[in-house]
């Protein structure tokens, strides 16, 4: 059994069974996506909901249901398209440079969290993909921060030890 | 971010960048003191991952790429795959074709593979 999200247009939510969506209230008209399906699609347009949708709102059904019906090409200029391209960015590259370069233990946060963002993005679960990207950046700066503030207490101690030796070099 | 300040980021970029290749090539990390150190290493006494590179970059810069290996043998896959990136980054409107490889090199398993290739090597430079 497919798992369905639908959207209101700002939010997704989701999934749920065909079973769980008949008491969402969606109609023809409200956007769904389940797993494999390239795009967000009218309701009206998925088969397997034809049953929870209210009468009315399903004319394509009406006449050919003996024919199972063509899967529509969705409008590519649709919003929901363009979000369904492009993931929220996983910060992928600089989590590689932090992690490499900064405080490598501080990295496993960020190659958790850059791992996470497109996994939930192409499960549909758009909203909890830009959390998690936005989880990646914060950690990929409290690695730069601490790297650098690491960086600058090395400095300082380093500072001294050599002013130490320089001073009783001289006595 | 504007026309004009992704200029002078660009621009500022590139200046460091070549500030830093002349440094690098320059003056040997190894024998100098005052190039930045790991604070990892300096805590713990283990080479980090990224140990070596500072070396690792001056004797690339000077051609000699086995000593380069053995200081820093990362740097390698990773400066290919992070141009790879950024410049699939700079891509404004990419096909479907461009956004199926940018999957495979850069989604989600790529960063599992990524991280464990890093560990790996973190444990390997520690026990060899």
């Amino acid at each position: 059994m497919q798992k369905y999200h639908y959207t209101d247009g700002s939010n997704t939510f989701g999934p749920f069974s065909v079973e769980e969506l008949k008491s969402k209230g969606i109609t023809g008209d409200t956007y769904v996506w389940a797993e494999g399906m390239p795009n967000w699609v009218h309701a009206k347009n998925v088969p397997e909901l034809s049953d929870i949708l209210p009468n009315d709102s399903q004319p394509y059904f009406k006449e050919s249901s003996q024919i199972p019906p063509q899967f529509p090409n969705t409008p590519t200029s649709s919003p929901y398209s363009q979000r369904m391209e492009q993931p929220p960015k996983s910060y992928l590259l600089e989590t590689i440079l932090t992690t490499i370069f900064c405080c490598w233990p501080l990295g496993i946060p960020s190659i958790i969290y850059a791992s996470r963002v497109e996994k939930k993005f192409y499960a549909g679960d758009v909203m909890g993909a830009e959390l998690d990207s936005a989880n990646a950046k914060k950690w990929m700066w409290i690695n730069v921060g601490v790297c650098v503030g690491l960086w600058v207490l090395y400095f300082i101690i380093f500072g001294f030890a050599m002013f130490g030796a320089v001073m009783s070099g001289d006595f | 971010m504007s026309e004009r300040s992704r200029w002078a980021l660009l621009g500022a970029s590139i200046l460091l960048l070549g500030a830093a290749t002349y440094i690098y090539y320059t003056y040997d990390p190894a024998a100098h003191s005052w190039f930045p150190r790991c604070p990892f290493k300096a805590l713990t006494g283990l080479d980090c991952p990224g140990c070596g590179s500072q070396r690792a970059v001056h004797a690339i810069l000077h051609g000699d790429f086995r000593e380069a290996f053995r200081y820093n043998a990362l740097l390698f896959p990773f400066i290919p795959y992070l141009t790879i990136g950024f410049g699939y980054r700079c891509v404004k409107e990419p096909n479907q074709r461009l956004l199926k490889w940018r999957r495979i090199l850069f989604g989600e398993y790529a960063i599992k593979v990524i991280a464990a290739i890093i560990f790996v090597y973190f444990i390997l430079k520690n026990i060899m």
